[in-house]
């Protein structure tokens, strides 16, 4: 089981993984500790952008704090192939890759500022014969206790993220307002409950089902007996009288767009049609340096059966043409249909994605996987 | 007042090396322009740096009036990119001026990191296809107006692994055709009236620039913002491939503030932001927005 789990699909065992791996074994905690994280995250026993974010930091924490390795350029060697194996495990859970492209960027900053070894920043205009090579292979002693300071504060920032988040809902959910939103996310519930809970005239919540995992139901459950649970099929129907959208985010894209649970589309574009603006709530550990040039890639789906039960399939084919059955994990929303990202440090707009994305990861980190 | 002599035969010879670069080497022109002005500084004689500023100044002027005056030297193009890439150099002449107060070290240094300017600009085409080549999907079909040696090399570097068509307009269209017949790409040349009649079966549009504006919009060859337009009505990307020394410190509001002489046959447009999806340059990939942050940090 283990020996699948660590060669999913397309796994290289070249050289260099196979020297980490041996690197990595020197430490039977640790080792066991990645071996378990991979084949969580593989068998989907570990899901969700927050999980994932939180297990891979206690990860890497291990690996900082408790591993020998001598130079920045070997930590960062070590994290690269660290994180290549997380993400090949479970590509869609994108939060892993940004963790461990924030703890490289706590790497480089904490290493240029110890060692005076040259800036961090990307390239730019006024880069003038200035060559992108800063040398990373000085010793500095330091350096494991500074980074390991960011990393627990990094770990501190990913499991209270949804505080400040909720905190801004009183902002944007008003008195006698009616809200729509989808999926059973804790960020959703814990922002919709403290605008209403400070309010006089509570909010009316409208969830969406969101078939055919019914988060939707659980997410009602949780609000009281005042939110109303709709099918897909009226979201149309009832837009024009909703004030504000609050949608859950998986993933937040290089350009502004993002993933959100399976729904997310219909709702955006109902809402676009009636000018209702639409709130999407990401904590910063969700947005992600990568394009979405293939639409594809992010294209997880879930077990059809949910769907369409296996028994109601017939076993002989009519005309010889098998069924497809298609239970899509996500949506990918264009930037143009989000109004506002509320995130822990504020909210952004869509165009803004670009700037927080060069203050958390340093460019070259970027195809870390 | 008239050259000099001396310095007339300086301008001829930097004017020869800059059209030998562009026509031999196929550079583009800002940075064959920027290779010219370091030929200024090896070959300059002035002992002081406002002597030396004095004479890339000189320089960028010659450029600019004499590639204005040959008429195969610009390939139809305006001398917008030119100026963008030689204000470039100039500035980054000034910053050095500004860091050394010892006129050699200073020169030095200015011939050693021009140099190495140089080559990164001579690299940019190539680090931009790489970049962009992603976003040209298997399968797709990407509509090209104007004949860009930037987006050109896009094209070569996604057609290496992607099989896909091209669609070109038909002003540049046959010179787009024959580029593109090597890489063994199928091209329709199209009339540029029927852009809006073929642009529902295209899957993106690929740009070059003759500058980047401030606010991250585009001035290409006339005919762009109609491209773009008509790219966003059917809800198309529009992708611009543009080096950063493009990027140019106008903020045009209408297209009657580019600098155009022949009023009734202009032959650029300014296509604003909105029309743009994404931006790739030799600095990363960039949304509009993040085009004037950049500018900002080098005029800071």
């Amino acid at each position: 089981r283990y020996s699948r789990a660590m060669s999913p699909a397309g796994a290289t065992h070249d050289e260099e993984s196979v020297s980490n791996e041996a690197w990595l074994a020197k430490w039977p905690a640790v080792h066991g500790q990645h071996r378990k994280l991979v084949a969580q995250l593989y068998h989907g026993e570990v899901t969700g952008a927050r999980a994932s974010a939180l297990e891979t930091v206690a990860l890497v924490r291990s690996i900082v704090g408790t591993c020998r390795w001598k130079t920045a350029a070997e930590l960062l060697g070590r994290l690269r192939w660290l994180g290549t194996t997380l993400v090949e495990a479970a590509p869609q859970q994108l939060s892993v890759g940004n963790v461990l492209r924030r703890v490289s960027l706590f790497v480089r900053e904490e290493y240029s500022r110890l060692s005076a070894a040259g800036s961090v920043e990307g390239p730019s205009l006024g880069d003038f014969g200035a060559e992108d090579t800063v040398s990373l292979d000085q010793v500095v002693p330091e350096l494991r206790q500074n980074v390991m300071e960011q990393i627990l504060e990094l770990y501190d920032d990913v499991e209270t993220a949804d505080e400040p988040i909720a905190a801004q809902g009183p902002q944007h959910v008003h008195d006698n307002d009616v809200v729509m939103t989808l999926g059973n996310a804790d960020d959703v519930f814990a922002f919709l409950s403290t605008a209403r809970r400070k309010s006089a005239a509570p909010a009316e919540i409208i969830v969406v089902e969101t078939a055919p995992s019914k988060d939707g139901l659980r997410l009602a459950a949780r609000l009281g007996p005042s939110a109303v649970v709709v099918p897909e099929s009226a979201v149309f129907a009832l837009m024009s009288r909703v004030h504000k959208v609050i949608l859950p985010t998986h993933a937040v894209l290089a350009d502004g767009s993002l993933l959100t649970p399976a729904a997310g589309l219909l709702v955006a574009l109902a809402a676009r049609h009636f000018a209702v603006p639409l709130l999407c709530l990401a904590a910063l550990y969700k947005l992600a340096p990568i394009y979405p040039h293939d639409p594809d890639h992010f294209a997880h789906h879930r077990a059809p059966n949910d769907v369409l039960p296996y028994a109601l399939i017939p076993a002989t084919p009519l005309d010889n043409s098998p069924t497809f059955v298609l239970n899509p994990s996500f949506d990918l929303l264009p930037p143009h249909l989000v109004d506002l990202y509320i995130t822990n440090t504020g909210p952004h707009q869509p165009s803004y994605v670009y700037r927080l994305l060069a203050e958390l990861y340093s460019h070259h980190d970027h195809h870390l996987v | 007042s008239p050259p000099s002599p001396m310095e007339a035969s300086g301008d001829s010879a930097m004017f020869e090396e800059f059209s030998g670069l562009v026509t031999k080497e196929d550079l583009a022109i800002p940075v064959a322009a920027i290779e010219a002005l370091l030929g200024v500084i090896k070959r300059s004689k002035a002992a002081t740096m406002h002597g030396l500023d004095e004479e890339l100044r000189r320089g960028r002027d010659v450029l600019v009036a004499a590639s204005a005056k040959e008429e195969g030297l610009l390939r139809g193009r305006t001398t917008m990119s030119l100026v963008s890439g030689c204000e470039l150099m100039m500035r980054h002449a000034t910053r050095t001026f500004l860091e050394f107060s010892d006129f050699d070290e200073c020169k030095r240094a200015l011939l050693v990191r021009g140099e190495a300017f140089a080559r990164q600009s001579r690299a940019s085409r190539d680090r931009i296809a790489e970049l962009a080549h992603p976003f040209i999907r298997d399968g797709s079909r990407v509509l090209v107006h104007g004949r860009s040696r930037v987006a050109l090399a896009v094209l070569a570097r996604a057609a290496q692994s992607k099989r896909f068509s091209v669609v070109a307009t038909e002003s540049d269209g046959a010179a787009v055709a024959a580029d593109l017949r090597d890489l063994g790409l199928p091209v329709d040349i199209i009339a540029d009236a029927a852009v809006a009649y073929f642009m529902e079966t295209v899957d993106c549009v690929l740009l070059g620039a003759e500058g980047v504006v401030e606010n991250g919009g585009v001035v290409n060859k006339i005919g762009t913002l109609v491209v773009a337009v008509c790219a966003k009505s059917l809800d198309k990307p529009v992708y611009v491939a543009a080096e950063a020394f493009k990027f140019a410190r106008i903020f045009p509001l209408k297209q009657r503030d580019l600098p155009v002489t022949d009023t009734l046959r202009p032959p650029i447009d300014y296509t604003p932001p909105a029309y743009i999806s994404l931006l790739f340059t030799n600095l990363g990939v960039l949304t509009p927005a993040a085009v004037s942050d950049e500018l900002i940090r080098l005029y800071q």
